[in-house]
């Protein structure tokens, strides 16, 4: 944040200080444990006075020179530039607060340069026994090396007292030092002894070379134990999230943490190989193997510290992205652009948009993501999101999932970046044709006033509702509920429950068909569960079929009432614009392959499912089927409210619009009734995502299952000032509850909130309940869920949602409204008295 | 844009910044030693082996480069990390502007330090190796040329606006008038010291017996030559550089500033004393005077820099943590390290001195 940054499009810094800090580490650890292997061997040399072994000794002193002097020495010094270079922020931090203990690294350094020096170039001549001092000397300093750049490292991924009190010797010595220096150690002497094979088996005199090449073989294998112990000793000591993150959240580390004994194991078996075979030209390669494995062995480790550190580069205290953890509220407020130093873009225009996000990404992202490159590529990494998708994306990003920073600005350049990401460097925009919707004319059945003997009512419950049941995935079954009531018309009418059959049948043929039962509690008659849906024929869309409903004399046959309605499916969820992929009907609805191939990858990484091999052979993934509220899993709606609200914050019924069928200039616009006439939102009985999650949240922890407060913590009511504050609620039977603002004694307030009133079972809800007689089910003169009447139909205008209002009084608005109680009554009656309920004037 | 606002601010430091200084200029007093010494040994090998196949001057370098350069390098890791401690601000802003050049130091570093082995492998079996050694010596010269670029554009906040053009790393601080000067003046340095390298190492071979009395006195009388005239041409050099700063920095130099004069005035008289000395082929005297100038300069360098940085930033207004304890760890690992190596030196001096022993017998042998 403070220093400029190097723009670095083709590789990723994290690549470069992996490639040349691993080199540098493998042939480090050599450095140490073959100070003691030399030193070691040359006693041994003496004490069996073999000129053999000691020639062995004087050229692999040589060797050891040429690779750790240059290649190992440079390389550390080449960690040290590549961090300066990526993250001055960091390395400053720890060039100054331990800069003595740098310094002691380097006068250490010293100390091993001289002492190898003197120890190669007086090989031969000086006395043995003062020859072999110095390479105890050089052995001493080398470890002791080890032991001061141990500290630093360890430090910042368990940084413990030293986050608070800056005290060297806190950070110094802080809980990870031992088992890492154990570890390192262990590895460093099985390293000697992978580096002694290189000049082992070349020894000419025979004995002394199986002799020497077992003995490497040896100094592999006894410390392994030690090294497997120190890496488990290492892992158990780590606090809690790093260990977490090393152990379970990463989705790199907790293989590379199972592959390390492994590792190790086929390591040990290929140098007794090489002990075993004897001819050169099979050990030759299996040497070049054995340090391959060797590199690998101490990359994997290496690979695991540095990921188990995300998202920091110095646990608690700075992030990735080199900001740290104390300027966060600043950066939060005022934005990154002005926060940061070396910006000329301080404030985003209209005409800067993509230039501002472009210095955002760099700020933020190219420290780890290269545009291109091999590793992290951001294009790889964001194919598949729309611009809305990609700000979603950061919206969330760091808050569930931590291995990432979350993204620190304002919203406006959290947009900027998503902009910049997706419209200039992958050149897509959100603009698109508007949707196809076709005009559906809907022929209103006949009703006659005066001699009509029966008003059939009949509903689906559900106005919205999402059908997906696309190839793999089932998210949503199909299966819509119908209810009726037939009454006989007369001056106090009367609700049929028996004696009648009621049937339906999709009107243009495309559909299921059945029978109605009756319900006595409710009065009415219901055909549950009818598996309507948005596809009545293949690839074409349509979100409002209209199904006849016919009422028959169960004894004669006798067609005693007819109606229609339309009973609401549409599979126009937009999983696509954060999960790739395009629509797979008409360009309008369903989940494509590759959108569900997305959301099942998505799944397995995060949650270690195993969807997309489940889908491949022909399953089909029932998210409901896990996510039933009958284990420790939160249930459905719980859990896709719950994740998903973290990546769709701060926003109005535009977060509802992404996934629910509702988007106003959407295909199917469901949310249609005289509740969006009068400019009400999904928000204003629902309440805002944040704050529909965590009432859903909240249900779930009251139920025990205590996964949902990860999802809860890094929510923020809109509507709250904190989440206790939220009234929990079961999905589906705690919904808004019309008396919040209907009092039935004057009109609702212009912008009311019903958000937090529940009803209190399902009993209450609008699609259950009766008005004041227990007689009439509301929504038999009211309508569908969220198109209430009267009704505007994107694809069939004011007459597909309106058919029983329109048949029984040719007018849109409540069944019996505007004093049509004659719909029913054959008798003249004040709407003001009306015993259904009271009707404010 | 106003450069002060680029400047970011320094962390706090440890101790007061007067012991960070004194480390910085004593650390730096070695590695400017080490580093005029490999890379003049290597121009000075590199040239020799050119004009002259069969010329013993090479071998004898050649032998030594690569422990030159190691300590070079070692030396060099020490001021770098106090020259951070005090001066990150600068130092890490002008290193990720010339980032490319910077990190490709470590490539060339290692290169040149295995083709300095390559060179003196090459030696051993009675090869000429020019292509190593000149390769070796371009790319140290390289190296030289990288820091130069990085040390002056860290001094200059002005020039760092020049990063909203080349955001790459690919900047360099090619537009700043001390550049060739400071570079002709380390170049000439290094020949100097080069020289006085030859001369040292030609002496020494001569009381080890690997060459005779009348070639070390014509090598050492060759390396006093390289010596004597690069610091006579470094009388000129000297001024060109003051000249092309700042006017308000060479007038420092030349007065204004007390201690900057001094230490420049005192440094030159060094300078002139090491000249005397070399007419006179007084190989000690030589080398005495002209690690005093060395030492000197190091001084007036650090006036410069603070003088540059002056309108910027005060090393002195840094706050310290006081914490001294990691300081006696410092003087311990100095004051152990350093016994070590004394300990070592002479357990190997006093070896070669009995000959040594080329057997596991423990024993003195033949040798």
């Amino acid at each position: 944040m403070e220093y400029p940054v190097w723009w670095t499009p083709f590789l990723s810094g994290g690549l470069v200080i992996a490639i040349i800090a691993i080199v540098h580490v493998f042939i480090a650890h050599f450095a140490v444990g073959g100070g003691f292997y030399l030193v070691l061997t040359e006693m041994k040399a003496v004490r069996e006075k073999s000129d053999h072994i000691l020639d062995h000794v004087r050229s692999h002193t040589r060797f050891f020179l040429l690779t750790t002097m240059v290649a190992g020495g440079l390389t550390g010094v080449g960690i040290w530039f590549t961090i300066s270079v990526l993250s001055p922020t960091v390395t400053s931090t720890l060039t100054h607060s331990f800069a003595f203990g740098w310094a002691a690294e380097w006068a250490f350094f010293l100390g091993e340069i001289a002492a190898l020096l003197v120890y190669h170039y007086y090989f031969d001549s000086m006395p043995r026994k003062a020859h072999i001092k110095v390479g105890w000397v050089y052995a001493f300093f080398a470890f002791m090396s080890l032991v001061v750049i141990n500290g630093i490292i360890t430090v910042m991924l368990t940084p413990g007292k030293w986050a608070q009190t800056h005290l060297f010797w806190d950070g110094f010595f802080n809980v990870s030092f031992w088992p890492s220096l154990s570890l390192r150690f262990a590895l460093c002497l099985m390293f000697a002894g992978l580096f002694a094979f290189v000049t082992a088996i070349r020894i000419p005199h025979e004995e002394t070379r199986e002799r020497m090449v077992r003995r490497a073989a040896m100094w592999v294998g006894l410390p392994f134990a030690a090294a497997a112990l120190s890496g488990i000793w290492y892992l158990l000591i780590l606090p809690d999230p790093q260990q977490s993150m090393v152990m379970e959240r990463s989705t790199q580390t907790p293989h590379l943490v199972q592959a390390f004994i492994p590792l190790g194991i086929v390591i040990l078996v290929l140098s007794l190989a090489i002990a075993w075979f004897r001819p050169l030209s099979v050990r030759r390669p299996l040497v070049w193997l054995v340090l391959a494995l060797g590199l690998a062995q101490i990359g994997v480790f290496e690979w695991v510290r540095e990921a188990g550190r995300r998202p920091y580069l110095l646990y608690g205290h700075t992030y990735s992205s080199s900001i740290r953890v104390e300027d966060v509220p600043r950066v939060l407020s005022e934005g990154i652009l002005k926060t940061a130093r070396w910006t000329h873009i301080k404030e985003i225009t209209e005409d800067n948009v993509l230039e501002a996000g472009k210095e955002i990404y760099k700020l933020q992202c190219m420290t780890c993501h290269g545009i291109t490159g091999p590793m992290l590529s951001i294009l790889d990494k964001t194919e598949k999101f729309s611009v809305y998708g990609m700000d979603s994306q950061l919206d969330g990003q760091g808050k569930l999932r931590l291995h990432m920073p979350p993204f620190l600005g304002t919203v406006e350049e959290r947009r900027a970046l998503a902009a910049y990401i997706v419209t200039g460097l992958h050149g897509r925009t959100d603009e698109t044709a508007p949707p196809a919707i076709r005009t559906l004319q809907t022929a209103i059945p006949s009703f006659d006033r005066e001699t009509a003997p029966y008003v059939l009512l009949a509903w689906s419950t559900r106005g919205m509702h999402s059908v997906v049941e696309d190839g793999a995935l089932n998210l949503a079954p199909a299966g819509s509920d119908l209810r009726c009531q037939l009454v006989r018309r007369d001056s106090t009418p009367e609700i049929i429950t028996s004696g009648v059959t009621i049937t339906y049948r999709p009107e243009d043929g495309h559909g299921p068909q059945g029978t109605f039962a009756a319900n006595d509690d409710m009065r009415a008659h219901e055909a549950l569960n009818v598996a309507v849906t948005p596809y009545p024929q293949p690839d074409t869309f349509n979100p409002y079929p209209v199904y006849i409903v016919e009422a028959r004399d169960e004894a004669t046959g006798a067609l005693l009432a007819v109606t229609k309605t339309v009973v609401a499916a549409s599979g126009e969820v937009a999983c696509n614009r954060c999960h790739g992929g395009q629509w797979a009907v008409e360009d309008m609805s369903g989940i494509s392959k590759a959108t569900q191939n997305d959301i099942f990858a998505v799944h397995d990484k995060i949650q270690g499912t195993d969807f997309t091999a489940q889908a491949a052979a022909g399953e089909v993934i029932r998210c409901q089927s896990c996510h039933d509220g009958n284990s420790d899993i939160p249930e459905f709606s719980a859990a896709i409210h719950g994740w998903h609200a973290s990546y769709l914050t701060g926003r109005d019924a535009d977060a509802c619009n992404g996934c629910h069928p509702s988007a106003p200039d959407g295909a199917t616009q469901s949310f249609r009734g005289i509740h969006n006439m009068m400019g009400l939102t999904c928000t204003n009985c629902h309440g805002h995502m944040e704050d529909h999650a965590i009432g859903l949240l909240r249900n779930e922890i009251e139920q025990e299952r205590y996964a949902a407060r990860a999802l809860m913590e890094p929510l923020k009511p809109q509507q709250a000032a904190s989440a206790a504050e939220i009234p929990p609620r079961e999905a589906w039977t705690q919904l808004p509850h019309c008396s919040t603002c209907h009092d039935f004694m004057q009109s609702p307030p212009p912008d009311p909130s019903a958000f937090g009133q529940w009803t209190a079972s399902s009993a209450d809800l609008f699609s259950n309940g009766h008005d004041y007689m227990a007689a009439m089910m509301c929504q038999a003169c009211h309508g569908a869920t969220h198109a209430v009447y009267m009704a505007d139909n994107a694809w069939g205008g004011m007459e597909r949602d309106n058919i029983q209002p329109l048949q029984y009084q040719q007018m849109a608005g409540p069944v019996g409204g505007a004093n049509n109680c004659g719909v029913c009554h054959t008798r003249e009656l004040d709407m003001s008295e009306s015993a259904h309920h009271p009707i404010p004037q | 844009m106003n450069p002060a606002a680029l400047i970011p601010p320094a962390d706090s430091i440890p101790v007061h910044w007067a012991w960070l200084e004194g480390f910085l200029l004593l650390t730096f007093g070695f590695h400017l030693l080490f580093m005029n010494s490999v890379v003049g040994s290597a121009v000075i090998a590199t040239v020799r082996a050119v004009t002259r196949p069969q010329d013993p001057a090479p071998t004898l370098l050649g032998k030594a480069l690569p422990s030159l350069l190691a300590l070079t390098i070692n030396f060099g890791v020490a001021p770098l990390l106090f020259a951070q401690v005090l001066y990150g601000g600068f130092l890490y802003t002008s290193s990720v502007i010339m980032a490319v050049y910077w990190l490709g130091l470590i490539f060339v570093l290692i290169a040149a330090y295995y083709l300095l082995y390559g060179f003196s492998g090459s030696r051993r079996k009675k090869k000429n190796g020019t292509v190593f050694i000149a390769a070796a010596c371009a790319l140290l010269l390289f190296t030289g040329f990288v820091l130069v670029n990085n040390v002056t554009l860290m001094l200059s906040p002005d020039r760092w606006v020049g990063y909203f053009e080349k955001q790459d790393g690919s900047m360099l601080n090619l537009g700043d008038p001390t550049l060739w000067p400071r570079i002709l003046h380390f170049l000439l340095a290094c020949l100097a010291v080069g020289g006085l390298t030859l001369a040292l190492l030609a002496r020494r071979a001569a009381h080890k017996g690997t060459i005779s009395a009348d070639v070390s006195a014509s090598l050492t009388h060759d390396g006093l030559r390289w010596f004597f005239w690069s610091t006579a041409a470094q009388m000129l050099a000297g001024p060109f550089f003051l000249f092309s700063l700042p006017r308000q920095l060479t007038t420092a130099f030349m007065g204004r500033h007390g201690l900057g004069t001094a230490l420049l005035l005192a440094g030159t008289v060094c300078g002139l004393a090491a000249l005397h000395f070399a007419w006179r082929s007084r190989l000690r005297l030589t080398i005495a005077f002209t690690a005093g100038a060395v030492a000197l300069m190091v001084g007036v360098r650090s006036v410069l820099r603070t003088l540059y940085l002056a309108p910027w930033f005060s090393a002195a207004d840094i706050p310290s943590e006081g914490q001294y304890s990691p300081l006696i760890l410092f003087f311990g690992s100095l004051l152990l390290t350093g016994a070590l190596m004394v300990w070592v030196l002479r357990l190997a001096l006093n070896g070669r001195r009995q000959h040594g022993n080329a057997t596991a017998n423990g024993t003195e042998g033949e040798g």
